[in-house]
C-alpha cells in the first residue's frame, strides 16, 4: 500500500512534465500555405519562409510544440546548414546562440530572414532597454522585403507585442 | 471583529473615492513613442511632377498632462453584499509621449508621401505644394471598475475588475494642395485609430497609456494615408 502511495506521488510531476513538453513552441516557422496563425496570441512569434525556403526546410515547419523541437534536436546534425541552424536555435528559445549564428552567417542568410530575425533578436535580448520606435524602424526595414503576404499581420503583431513590453 | 467593520468601508472608500486620482497617476507613470509601421503599397516609379510641403501647422491639440475624469459611479452598501461600479474617461497628455508629436505629424507625412505618393517628394521648389493644418484630436478612452465585498460575518470575499478601452482617436486636419499658386483641392481629412480592450485581474492599468499612444499613432497613419490617397487621384 505504501509502495503504491509512493508511486502515486510521481504522477503529478510526470503529468506536469508531459504538459510542458506538449506546450506550443514560442517561435512558429510557417509558410504561405500554413494553417491560419493565432494572431491574438501574445506568446507566439511567427516567421514566414519564402516558398523556396519552405521547400528546403519542411522539417522546421513541422515543429509546433516543445516536444517536437526536442525530438528534432535528437536527430539533427548541428551546423550542417546556416539557415536551419539559426532557425533551430530560435525555435528552442536560445536567442544568444541564434544571434551569434546570424552574425556569423550574415552573408548566406536571405535578406528577408536576416532583417526579420535581427529585429526579433534585438527584441528578445534587450526587452527592457530597446526603444519601441527603434524596434519599429527595424521591423520597417524587414517588412519591406518580406516574401509572404501574411507578413503584414506577423509584423503588426510583433510591434503590438513590443509596444506593451516592459 | 471590530477591524473587519472598519476594513469594509475603508476598502470601498479606496475603490470609490480614490479611483480617478489613482488611475491618473498609474497612467502618468507610463511613457511611449508615437510610431507606426508604414505598410501602404509602395509606389516605386514616380510620375514626373514634384511635390513639396509648404507648411505643417499643428495646433496645441493635446493637453500637457494625462487626465482621468469620473463619468459615473455608484456604491451599493448593503452591509453583507457591497457593490460598486465606476466609469471613467481618460485623455492622453503629451507628457506621456517620448517624442515631439508636432514633429511626428510632419515627419510621418513626409515618409508617407515618399512611400505611397505618386509624385516625387522634394524638400524645396516643387511643381506642387501641400499645406496641412492639424486642427483637433478627439479621444475616447473609457475605463470601468466593478467590484464587490461580500461580508459573511466570519469571512470576507473581495473582488474587483478593471476594463480599459477601446481607445479611439479621431484626428482632423485641413489640407490644401496647390499647383502654381492655384488650389487643386482644399478639404478636411480625418484619421481614425483604435486599439482593443484591456481587461483581466492582472491588468496593469499603465498599459492603457500605451494603448492610447498606439491609437494616436494609428490615427496619424490613417490621416496621412487618406491625404496621400487624395493626392494620388489627381
Amino acid at each position: 500500500m505504501e509502495h503504491l502511495a509512493h508511486r502515486l506521488l510521481f504522477i503529478p510531476p510526470l503529468f506536469l512534465l508531459l504538459c510542458s513538453c506538449s506546450s506550443p513552441a514560442r517561435y512558429q516557422i510557417i509558410s504561405e500555405g500554413s494553417p491560419e496563425p493565432e494572431w491574438e496570441s501574445t506568446e507566439h512569434r511567427y516567421v514566414c519562409l519564402s516558398p523556396a525556403d519552405a521547400k528546403n526546410y519542411p522539417h522546421l515547419l513541422a515543429l509546433r510544440t516543445e516536444s517536437d523541437v526536442l525530438a528534432y534536436e535528437r536527430r539533427r546534425t548541428d551546423g550542417a546548414d546556416p539557415v536551419e541552424d539559426v532557425l533551430f536555435h530560435l525555435d528552442r528559445d536560445d536567442y544568444p546562440k541564434a544571434s551569434e549564428l546570424l552574425r556569423r552567417h550574415e552573408g548566406v542568410i536571405p535578406e528577408y530572414l536576416r532583417l526579420l530575425l535581427d529585429a526579433d533578436l534585438a527584441y528578445e535580448e534587450a526587452r527592457n532597454s530597446v526603444s519601441t520606435s527603434h524596434l519599429i524602424k527595424q521591423y520597417q526595414d524587414a517588412f519591406d522585403v518580406q516574401p509572404c503576404g501574411i507578413s503584414r499581420a506577423i509584423i503588426q503583431l510583433r510591434i503590438r507585442q513590443a509596444r506593451y513590453l516592459r | 471583529m471590530k477591524s473587519i467593520w472598519w476594513t469594509i468601508p475603508c476598502m470601498m472608500l479606496i475603490a470609490g473615492c480614490g479611483g480617478a486620482a489613482g488611475l491618473e497617476s498609474s497612467l502618468q507613470s507610463q511613457h511611449g513613442s508615437l510610431a507606426y509601421l508604414y505598410d501602404s503599397e509602395k509606389v516605386s516609379v514616380k510620375q514626373g511632377e514634384t511635390l513639396r510641403i509648404g507648411s505643417v501647422v499643428v495646433d496645441d491639440v493635446l493637453p500637457t498632462m494625462t487626465s482621468v475624469r469620473e463619468e459615473s459611479g455608484f456604491v451599493l452598501p448593503l452591509l453583507f453584499v457591497n457593490i460598486w461600479k465606476y466609469e471613467y474617461q481618460s485623455r492622453l497628455g503629451y507628457s506621456q509621449l517620448s517624442n515631439d508629436y508636432k514633429a511626428f505629424f510632419k515627419e510621418s507625412f513626409i515618409e508617407e508621401l515618399k512611400r505611397s505618393g505618386k509624385f516625387n517628394y522634394v524638400d524645396d521648389h516643387g511643381d506642387m505644394e501641400i499645406d496641412m493644418k492639424v486642427k483637433g484630436i478627439s479621444m475616447t478612452a473609457p475605463m470601468r471598475k466593478v467590484g464587490n465585498v461580500i461580508f459573511a460575518v466570519y469571512a470576507v470575499a473581495y473582488s474587483q475588475s478593471i476594463w480599459a478601452g477601446p481607445a479611439e482617436v479621431l484626428v482632423t486636419a485641413d489640407a490644401v494642395l496647390k499647383r502654381d499658386g492655384k488650389e487643386i483641392f482644399n478639404q478636411e481629412f480625418r484619421g481614425i485609430g483604435r486599439t482593443g480592450v484591456l481587461q483581466g485581474r492582472n491588468l496593469n492599468i499603465s498599459d492603457f497609456t500605451t494603448a492610447m499612444i498606439e491609437a494616436l499613432s494609428l490615427s496619424v497613419k490613417n490621416l496621412n494615408e487618406n491625404i496621400v490617397r487624395e493626392i494620388n487621384k489627381i
